[in-house]
């Protein structure tokens, strides 16, 4: 403990130092990350008024998947993976909308149905990419990407993401009055002088950012955005005013749990998304349970 | 004095219905109940006149301003459309929705303030669900939803009223509260257009009639000129037979089964 004090009063011995540093980069990115996915899975739910949506609905987390997995199979450094992930994240989520703009639909769903097509074609070509990695470490690094972890999560990578899930966050809390005029059907939303695609647009275009800058950071992480913004909204109710703080919060401090769990469980890190999946999947049944309404 | 003009409005739309030279006028303080049957446009029309479809021909005049010229923020103070309320599906409680209502007085980065809150409590109030403020939108009735639906469109401070079909999902005491509503409202200045199947409702809250034909003609007149046995049987192509109720002091529409 005195150590620690030490460490914050900048007077550390070198050791001490580097492990506090590892430790203390590693919960700033968690709490960045469990707070932006949450938000990114209730802003998503909103749009859509959908109980379902998750932060992967257009496709973002699968996309940055196949770019991290390109980087992995040119042996690439691990900020080329990052980089990789983050582009091809955002061009997915890019393909979903033209794909999109092309059905003239007049609701929502023909965006999550563009969304399901690209995670297919994603999930495809991701599939053929395992299917020629080597083995030995190649098809190991993606696989291990693809369930989440923070243990590789160091100081550059911090410095140069979180800046990015920093300004999402922030933006997604000023404006989160807003979501709740898009839950409102469209010719509502107009009439009540707001332009229901352009608003729609810019929340979709800031909780894709996110999702896509907690992506490149620590690889893709399951259940949280799903299932954060649920419990959210059984505490505070589903006015996104209250909501969204909320599942900010619940999903930083579920993360850190998770994140603990996952380290501390065995000898080597365990892969995230296996501790989220066993704590994310009893909370999902039991709010189902309960009978809330999800708006499906 | 506000008021709403067409001029020759149409509107034509692959897959919804088309409407033809509607030639219609509403002022302050009056209501104009639109009568037709099913699919002969009148949802059209309402979209046209909220300005939901801006691709309209001919002209559509508020206060002399050309409707699809006017900022959309601005139009949303200007005039609130009621649609159907069973489409309501957000999980929001009554409070939370109604303040939806003052969307448009704020940017994307700003909250709603105190005086909005209290505003939306009075319609709370007016609109009579005070006990249900803090209930979702989800669990109340068709015609809790309906009201809800028109008290958010208060909450805007409209001077013109568009509702599409308020009753049509109601039962009689429902019908009656919403129709009573209609009334308060336009005795303290508020234009209202809205639309509906039923004849004996425009006798109960309608200043002025129009009527979208088969053959794609609106006629508007005063209710009592143009409600007749001969014009609606024409409209509904079924005979439809009025008696005079005493008791009611009006004209009361029955249907006819041969």
């Amino acid at each position: 403990m005195t150590e620690v004090s030490r460490f914050f009063l900048g007077r550390a011995n070198s050791a001490t130092k580097l492990i506090l540093d590892l430790r203390f980069i590693r919960i700033i990115a968690v709490i960045l990350v469990g707070a932006g996915l949450s938000m990114a899975g209730a802003t998503f739910q909103s749009v859509f008024n959908n109980g379902l949506a998750s932060p992967n609905i257009l496709g973002v987390s699968t996309g940055a998947s196949v770019g991290a997995a390109i980087a992995i199979l040119n042996n690439a450094p691990i900020y080329v993976i990052e980089l990789a992930a983050f582009i091809m994240g955002i061009v997915t989520v890019v393909l979903t909308i033209v794909i999109d703009s092309f059905m003239h639909s007049k609701s929502s769903i023909g965006l999550i149905l563009s969304g399901i097509i690209m995670s297919g074609l994603m999930q495809s070509i991701l599939g053929s990419m395992k299917y020629i990695a080597d083995p030995e470490d190649q098809l190991q690094s993606i696989v291990y990407w693809e369930m989440g972890s923070f243990m590789k999560v160091d100081k550059q990578a911090l410095y140069s993401v979180g800046p990015i899930i920093l300004v999402g966050i922030i933006f997604l809390l000023i404006t989160r009055w807003r979501l709740n005029a898009l839950t409102l059907d469209l010719a509502t939303v107009k009439t009540i002088g707001i332009n229901p695609k352009l608003n729609r647009n810019i929340m979709i275009a800031f909780a894709t950012l996110l999702t896509a800058a907690a992506v490149c950071l620590c690889g893709v992480i399951g259940w949280i955005g799903l299932v954060v913004p649920h419990i959210s909204r059984q505490l505070v109710g589903d006015d996104n005013r209250y909501a969204l703080p909320m599942s900010a919060g619940v999903g930083a401090v579920l993360l850190v749990i998770a994140d603990t769990l996952a380290r501390s469980v065995s000898v080597n890190d365990i892969p995230l998304s296996i501790v989220t999946g066993f704590i994310g999947v009893p909370i999902f049944i039991f709010i189902l349970i309960k009978g809330r309404n999800i708006g499906v | 004095m506000f008021s709403l003009v067409t001029d020759n409005l149409s509107f034509a739309y692959k897959d919804s219905n088309t409407i033809d030279n509607v030639n219609l006028k509403v002022e302050s303080g009056q209501v104009l109940v639109i009568l037709g049957p099913n699919g002969i446009g009148k949802s059209t029309l309402i979209n046209c006149l909220s300005g939901v479809f801006s691709k309209y021909k001919g002209s559509i005049k508020l206060d002399n301003d050309e409707l699809k010229k006017i900022d959309s923020k601005k139009l949303s103070h200007k005039l609130a459309l009621v649609s159907q309320g069973v489409n309501i599906n957000t999980n929001l409680s009554l409070f939370d929705y109604l303040l939806l209502g003052r969307s448009s007085f704020h940017s994307i980065f700003s909250q709603p303030n105190k005086n909005d809150e209290i505003l939306v409590d009075s319609i709370i109030t007016k609109i009579g669900l005070e006990s249900l403020k803090f209930t979702s939108m989800q669990n109340m009735s068709g015609g809790q939803k309906q009201l809800a639906n028109i008290g958010r469109a208060l909450v805007q401070e409209p001077k013109l009223l568009i509702m599409d079909e308020p009753t049509s999902a109601l039962d009689y005491k429902n019908q009656v509260k919403v129709l009573k509503l209609v009334k308060s409202l336009s005795k303290q200045g508020i234009a209202i257009v809205m639309s509906t199947h039923d004849p004996n409702q425009a006798t109960m809250v309608a200043d002025s009639v129009g009527l979208l034909m088969s053959n794609k003609t609106y006629n508007q007149g005063s209710t009592n000129v143009i409600l007749n046995d001969q014009s609606l049987s024409k409209l509904y192509q079924t005979p439809i037979i009025s008696t005079f109720s005493d008791d009611l002091q009006r004209n009361v529409f029955g249907i006819e089964m041969g």
